[in-house]
């Protein structure tokens, strides 16, 4: 071997140490890989394909890669690009030749349409060599543009390790899938900031730890509480995308559901007040072990995530009877709409499964924009042009059903079960309405009670939805046992569904 | 001791255990009539129920505490 070639060889492999003893020690007290074992877990074969700046600042024998590694590998047999910050140097700050290397991944998802995925493990801008780096054309500043104009184009998933603050909390809420180690925590600014600025004394738990993520903030999708689990999940996530918009998502050979669709049936209760388990049915419909649930510790009452039916990716958008009767708040209107938009722009059919009381009433959601937000998720749906399957499960009453795309809402179809109901609202409700002065006058109150029964009753046979099948409400009222099979016949026949909206540079909702 | 708050904002309609009753993790303990269902309230503690702080026909607003188990 040549001095030349020696000397390559003997430099990447100092590179590859990443940063000095301290920071590996200080790593290994974390509990925390180091950046290459962990990239490990994430690769077929454990392998990287290419890297690229590995060399960047390799004057500087403590700032290896300038603390991140980038480049590109496989997940499943398709090539993704990633970044990966470097703990051990200097705590994965961002210098400016590491934003550097971060621009040009992104640049290079972009320009190859493949994913990118971004390990993040940083403790934020290094602070002594920022000097206006932030605001720079290229560079660090530059990151956020750039995840801007991706959003959509190629998909974007984070990793978050450790605590990240400031600079590098931004990243992490604009993947489109962000997965959060258990122990890990993001925030706009630390608690030493926070305390110096406003004078609040928190943890970082308190003010941005996973389960505050992913529970209330809803900007975490996955919690993962290992590194194992982490890239395993990353890998399912990529499973169920395409590489970029241009593209459909893979398909998998066909898995019959956990739980036989003869079960449906009994699942769903006909009182609408007796909640019952939306997993399990959508476990009689989807493809065993297929349902990917994202964000299911925030604004419960709405179950959304990925799945396939008969081997063909598709977006599960659920009511959840069982946790606030499935009626929409101002944070389920916002899960909603972000989901399907996100299916939308990667080509995911929706299959919708309604069981709505409708949007949630009083003070506390109209101060929390309860319509603002729920007309987003109205928005999200109307403007998705991917195949859309609706399906009345059951209760389906006021403007709940308009975000879940009911038949106004240009589906490609409006299936009922047998225990479907649509109305306005139910019939308690809308009898105390329209008859409140009529029932008044009766003053025995046993005749009252018999009065407002029969007016129920007149009522929820207005309803009826073998009426309401009759008169064409719904495109078909199906056998609950054959729902599977009709929904995935339905996602078969307008897989090659192509709709234009009218032509505008783009909505005013947002 | 625990305290049981309200999943929802509504009408609680009925108070379903006896005061100083024990009471086990997942146990319902009141019913709120809310968009027009009743919605269960849970206790998320097993132990006594010590008191309720609402009664039949009170509304309530979400996250407010109904009840104390200890």
């Amino acid at each position: 071997m040549g001095a030349r070639q020696e000397r390559v060889r003997a430099e990447k492999l100092r590179i590859e140490r990443g940063g000095p003893e301290k920071g590996h020690a200080r790593q290994t007290d974390a509990n925390k890989l180091f950046v290459r074992d962990r990239l490990k877990l994430f690769f077929d074969n454990g392998q990287i394909n290419t890297e690229y700046g590995s060399f960047a600042r390799n004057w500087d024998s403590e700032l290896a890669a300038d603390g991140v590694v980038t480049g590109s590998a496989n997940i499943e047999g398709r090539t993704i690009f990633f970044t990966a910050s470097d703990y051990t140097v200097k705590a994965g700050s961002i210098g400016s030749y590491h934003a550097e290397k971060l621009v040009r991944a992104q640049e290079a998802a972009i320009r190859a349409r493949r994913p990118i995925l971004y390990l993040i493990d940083s403790s934020g801008a290094r602070i002594d060599e920022t000097g206006g780096h932030h605001v720079d054309k290229r560079g660090g500043g530059q990151l956020f543009y750039l995840h801007s104009i991706m959003s959509g184009s190629v998909p974007q998933i984070g990793v978050l390790y450790g605590t990240c603050f400031a600079g590098t909390a931004y990243t992490p809420v604009f993947c489109d899938v962000l997965i959060m180690m258990d122990d890990s925590s993001m925030a706009i600014a630390s608690p030493r900031m926070v305390e110096m600025v406003i004078g609040q004394k928190v943890t970082p738990e308190e003010l941005g730890g996973a389960k505050m993520h992913s529970e209330i903030s809803g900007s975490c999708h996955l919690v993962a509480s290992s590194e194992t689990e982490a890239a395993d999940l990353a890998r399912k996530v990529l499973s169920y995308l395409p590489q970029s918009c241009d593209e459909l998502p893979p398909s998998y050979p066909s898995v019959e559901p956990s739980t036989p669709p003869d079960e449906i049936d009994d699942i769903i209760p006909n009182d609408a007040n007796r909640p019952y388990s939306i997993h399990r049915l959508i476990s009689a419909i989807v493809d065993a072990d297929s349902f990917l649930e994202l964000k299911a510790g925030f604004a419960k009452e709405l179950v959304v995530g990925f799945a396939r039916m008969k081997g063909r990716v598709v977006g599960i958008v659920a009511n959840n009877p069982a946790f606030k009767g499935g009626a929409l708040f101002p944070d389920s209107s916002d899960k909603g709409a972000e989901f399907v938009w996100l299916c939308d722009a990667y080509q995911i059919p929706l299959v919708y499964l309604v069981d709505t009381p409708g949007f949630m009433v009083g003070t506390q959601v109209e101060r929390a924009s309860i319509l603002k937000r729920g007309r987003k998720f109205i928005y999200a749906t109307s403007s998705a042009t991917v195949p859309r399957v609706c399906v009345i499960v059951r209760k389906s009453y006021g403007a709940g059903i308009y975000a879940m795309s009911g038949p106004a809402y240009d589906p490609d179809v409006t299936i009922a079960l047998p225990s479907a109901e649509i109305a306005v609202m139910g019939p308690e409700a809308a009898i105390n309405a329209v008859y409140f002065n009529k029932l008044a006058q009766i003053s025995d109150l046993e005749e009252r009670k018999v009065a407002t029964e029969e007016l129920r009753e007149q009522y929820r046979q207005g309803y009826d939805i073998f009426k309401l099948a009759g008169e064409m409400v719904v495109d078909e009222l199906i056998d609950p046992s054959s729902m599977r099979s009709v929904i995935a016949s339905y996602l078969d026949l307008y897989s090659k569904k192509m709709i234009s909206l009218p032509p505008r540079r783009h909505s005013t909702i947002l | 001791m625990s305290d049981v708050k309200s999943p929802m904002t509504g009408t609680i309609v009925k108070l379903l255990a006896q005061i100083g009753s024990p009471v086990e993790s997942g146990q319902q303990l009141a019913l709120i009539e809310s968009m027009k269902l009743e919605i269960p309230v849970e206790s998320d503690a097993s132990g006594v129920l010590k008191s309720y702080l609402v009664a039949e026909g009170d509304f309530i607003e979400e996250g407010s505490t109904i009840a104390v188990v200890e």
